[in-house]
């Protein structure tokens, strides 16, 4: 009896009937050729075991368990813009490079649900997420593509504060937004250019100044932002001609 | 009548070693798998109304792991490229890494299989699910099954043994 690859994996995954299995466990016994294909399949299947056992054995990040426990449930959970931004904000490079901090991870996900607010408002909004990732929308993308630190308007909406080359050769500038209508929080972030869009990275929020005013974009950055920026810069900031001549360049690297 | 939502977290909870392990076969750098695990999770719960009293939250979970992996794959194949280096860099630094070479071996095995084939390894060879299972899982005959896992299987077999023979 010649016995087929798929017959012996299915006889080593146990997916044979009785009859069939003690009729390979016959031939396994008399034949060692067949012995030898059985083994080899059982060894490849313990590898792949072995290989990856050990990830039964890690705790569970804490933010897992805390998502089974309080994920929204149920058809009206009504979250499908929010869980697309925090999406974005987790899934994000930066993010994984910031994995290790929970402050930082409190921070962004504060963020993202400050973002809902300037969600949804149509063209008027600073965000749209697609594919899950947050991208600069509006007047935000168009202060990042051509706004300039040195020569901003004091007033402007949208300021952006440093500019610099990440590891990955991108372009990414801090920004931040005057004002949540109904909110005296602002809205600070980091995006980076890839594929002509501006890649939301962090989001936080930053506190208004004690005068009740906002400090320059640059010394009112929320740690979550300067930290994401710590962790992602090569080099050193932009200066106010490197900051043009990216521009220029319509920030390819 | 369907699972309370309690009994359903709880369930999943439970479930989250493996549902990590199975992200990890499908997306090899941890912290994607993770990524995946908690969309899944959000995902899974903003529809569990779906699951019926008969249903099977394990076998409801590794599908939406599965269909959150595939939605993810196609947007994020161009990242995952770029990510490519900085992961293996990470991994050949890692000085506990050259105890594990075995495991390394064949993640990397497993890792440049199709993505069909490597989730039927994932879910019938490392999950232990019946072909049964991992078939309704995938949304395909068992005949498809049988044949991608017997590919993977020989696919497995020739890449292991070539890193064996490097190495000595």
């Amino acid at each position: 009896m010649s016995l087929s690859d798929e017959t012996l994996m299915a006889y080593v995954d146990g997916e044979l009937d009785e009859e069939r299995r003690a009729a390979v466990a016959q031939a396994v016994a008399t034949d060692p050729e067949v012995a030898r294909r059985v083994a080899q399949q059982r060894l490849l299947r313990a590898s792949l075991q072995a290989a990856f056992a050990g990830v039964l054995d890690e705790p569970v990040p804490e933010h897992l368990v805390r998502a089974a426990h309080t994920a929204p449930a149920g058809a009206h959970s009504g979250t499908v813009v929010d869980l697309a931004s925090k999406r974005a904000a987790r899934r994000s490079r930066l993010r994984r490079v910031l994995a290790q901090g929970g402050a930082i991870a409190a921070s962004l996900l504060l963020g993202a649900l400050i973002a809902e607010r300037f969600l949804g408002s149509g063209d008027g909004g600073f965000f749209v997420t697609q594919r899950g990732q947050l991208l600069a929308h509006g007047a935000l993308a168009h202060a990042l593509t051509e706004q300039l630190a040195s020569s901003q308007a004091a007033d402007a909406n949208v300021q952006i504060g440093v500019s610099f080359q990440a590891h990955s050769g991108e372009y990414c500038r801090t920004f931040s937004l005057r004002r949540d209508p109904g909110s005296s929080s602002a809205l600070a972030g980091l995006a980076c250019r890839a594929r002509g869009d501006w890649h939301v990275d962090v989001l936080a929020r930053s506190a208004p100044d004690e005068s009740g005013g906002y400090r320059e974009a640059s010394s009112a950055m929320p740690s979550a932002v300067s930290q994401a920026m710590d962790a992602a810069i090569t080099g050193a900031p932009l200066d106010a001609d490197g900051e043009r001549a990216a521009r220029d360049r319509a920030w390819q690297p | 009548m369907s699972l309370s939502v309690e009994n359903v977290r709880e369930q999943i909870v439970a479930l989250l070693p493996r549902l990590r392990r199975f992200a990890r076969t499908l997306a090899r750098d941890p912290h994607d798998a993770d990524d995946l695990v908690q969309i899944a999770i959000e995902r899974g719960l903003a529809k569990y109304e779906q699951l019926q009293d008969e249903a099977n939250v394990a076998r409801w979970m590794f599908g939406i792991v599965k269909n959150a992996w595939i939605d993810e794959i196609r947007a994020r194949a161009r990242r995952e490229r770029l990510l490519t280096d900085e992961e293996a860099g990470m991994n050949i630094a890692d000085p506990a890494a050259q105890a594990h070479v075995e495991t390394l071996a064949v993640e990397d095995a497993l890792a440049r299989l199709p993505d069909e084939q490597r989730l039927a390894v994932g879910l019938v060879l490392i999950e232990g699910l019946s072909y049964k299972e991992a078939a309704h899982i995938m949304e395909v005959p068992i005949g498809t099954l049988t044949s991608r896992l017997a590919r993977a299987r020989t696919a497995l077999q020739e890449m292991l043994q070539g890193s064996a023979g490097e190495r000595r």
